[in-house]
């Protein structure tokens, strides 16, 4: 057996278990916005790249209303949810239905400009600064054998789990859930359910977005707010989604652990450069062994 | 359900198509409330375009189609399921990952989900099959089993009116026999539209028989007037050219 490299082997395991600790909760916000990006990929047949740029905004609302004005975060909360799900619809009703289902590039590509567009409109209601939201968020550490376990992260992977959870009792128990798993299987067949189309596209963007603005506060309370911050993790969820599968929505949140924990592992134990390149290398992996993700199925063409 | 206050569908000079492509020229149809009524013809004749025309999947160019009186044309799809339209399409199309209960429940989505028990009970009593595979996906039921399930929808919809898209296709006669027998049963006082490919079952299930080519109404009359091979062979013919 190979020795260990540093230190006892006692070391080398709480350094492994650090390292899957810290990853599962970074995981946790990649599985969120990860289900942003699949929830509308398994709908609406598109991805969006603009997730990044609309949580981002919203959660400068957020510090805007809570920070700035000084009205607290759960005013700003309320507002920036406002703002999230208003932003939702407004992308739905004005670039979404006018642009038609069925063709995605021409939905990746409007959703691309919405990116640059939405950046810039950050920049210039909220300035090019770099800011600290404040969230409030326990601080400390707790030390469970060895392994320390961050108080504000573990809130956030609280938080991520139920919004996970919150979403799957939505999608399952209401109406309007059951009508979007209906339409994600098969838009005709759900139309001829009495399920209309444009209900379920606004819901799924409005949700879509919900999400996408909880996993940017969540980003933004263990790092900074600043015009495009989100736009790694964005990489890092649309990576989780793939992995999962693009249109699983339970692959979208296990495919958000696994890579948190690959990141982490590889943090602790590669060359810088591999975990910079991480994503792009499971993207690769993916593709070229499992092009469905771990829980997808390639689609079949019906008749 | 029942039949005088369910109002009949009627189709005043429908012409409709996809695209370019002109499906129907100027079709009429009548289905009295009560009545069953098949509708014939060659491949390609226009047979499920008419059902889809009623439905609002494809868009009507000219002419009216009405049920009980109020216009169907112009509406959304969603609207006219919500008008008591229910179509049960060529080829199932059963919610593939849901369950035999989640695709009967999802049918109910017009009254907001609520109060299916009762329909689901009346589609597991009629199709004892489909109680056995409750639980199962849907697409892993077979071909006949799916066909059960889209009927058991229909069921659950509540509808004014059925219009059903080769209920038979790739089944074995037996089991076509049954489906029909139960269908006649489940909407016993509904008015509805059958496509068929296979003529002497649809003639056995209807009163009234539109035989289509070309996207025109090239015969109708009661089925009685049809039941002899030869006047039906005389329709398609006359059909054909």
């Amino acid at each position: 057996m190979r020795q260990p490299r540093v230190g006892s082997p006692g070391v080398a395991v709480s350094t492994l278990l650090q390292a899957i600790v810290n990853g599962l909760m970074t995981g946790s916000v990649y599985a969120l916005l990860a289900l942003s990006i699949a929830l509308i990929f398994k709908t609406m047949d598109t991805v969006n790249f603009a997730t990044a740029s609309m949580g981002a905004f919203c959660a400068f609302l957020f510090f805007q209303v809570g920070t700035v004005l000084g009205l607290g975060w759960g005013a700003g909360l309320a507002v920036a949810a406002a703002g999230a799900v208003v932003l939702g619809w407004a992308v739905e009703r004005g670039i979404v239905r006018p642009l038609g289902s069925g063709d995605l590039f021409r939905l990746v590509l409007a959703t691309m400009g919405l990116d640059i567009v939405l950046n810039n409109a950050t920049q210039i209601f909220f300035g090019s600064g770099v800011q600290n939201i404040n969230a409030p968020l326990p601080s400390g550490g707790l030390n469970v054998g060895g392994v320390n376990v961050d108080l504000a992260r573990l809130v956030i992977l609280g938080v991520a789990v139920a919004g996970a959870v919150v979403l799957a009792l939505v999608l399952r128990y209401t109406n309007l859930g059951v009508g979007m798993r209906a339409y994600a299987q098969d838009p005709q067949a759900a139309t001829l359910m009495g399920v209309p189309a444009r209900t379920v596209s606004r819901w799924t963007w409005i949700i879509s977005s919900l999400l996408g603005l909880i996993a940017a506060i969540m980003v933004a309370s263990v790092s900074v707010l600043s015009v495009g911050f989100l736009q790694g993790t964005f990489i890092s969820a649309f990576t989780a989604a793939v992995l999962g599968g693009l249109s699983s929505l339970p692959g979208a949140v296990a495919g958000g652990f696994v890579l948190g924990v690959l990141e982490a592992l590889s943090i602790a134990y590669a060359p810088r450069a591999v975990t910079i390149a991480l994503p792009v290398l499971i993207i690769l992996v993916v593709l070229m062994i499992r092009p469905a993700g771990l829980f997808g199925r390639l689609s079949a063409t019906r008749a | 359900m029942a039949a005088d206050e369910s109002g009949g569908l009627s189709l005043r000079g429908v012409t409709a198509g996809y695209g370019r492509s002109t499906v129907l020229h100027g079709i009429d149809i009548e289905v009295r409330p009560g009545q069953k009524v098949a509708i014939l013809g060659p491949n390609g004749a226009g047979k499920t375009t008419v059902l889809r025309a009623v439905s609002g999947l494809v868009g009507v160019r000219s002419g009216t189609i009405t049920l009980g009186g109020a216009a169907l044309t112009g509406r959304r799809p969603d609207e006219i399921v919500k008008r008591g339209v229910a179509h049960v399409p060529q080829g199932r199309r059963v919610f593939p990952d849901f369950t035999v209960e989640e695709n009967l429940r999802a049918a109910a989505y017009s009254r907001g989900g609520r109060d299916v028990d009762d329909d689901v009970a009346r589609v597991l009593d009629a199709f004892p099959r489909l109680r056995d595979r409750f639980g199962v996906r849907a697409g892993f039921l077979s071909g006949g089993e799916q066909q059960m399930l889209a009927i058991g929808r229909a069921v659950v919809q509540r509808p004014r009116i059925v219009l059903i898209d080769e209920m038979s296709l790739g089944l074995a006669p037996i089991l076509i026999k049954e489906l029909y027998g139960r269908f006649d049963r489940l909407f016993a006082d509904v008015p509805a539209v059958i496509v068929e490919q296979n003529p002497s079952v649809a003639l056995e299930h209807c009163s009234y028989v539109y035989v289509l080519s070309n996207g025109e109404v090239k015969a109708s009359g009661p089925a009685s007037e049809f039941t002899s091979h030869e006047r039906l062979m005389q329709a398609y013919a006359g059909a054909a050219d």
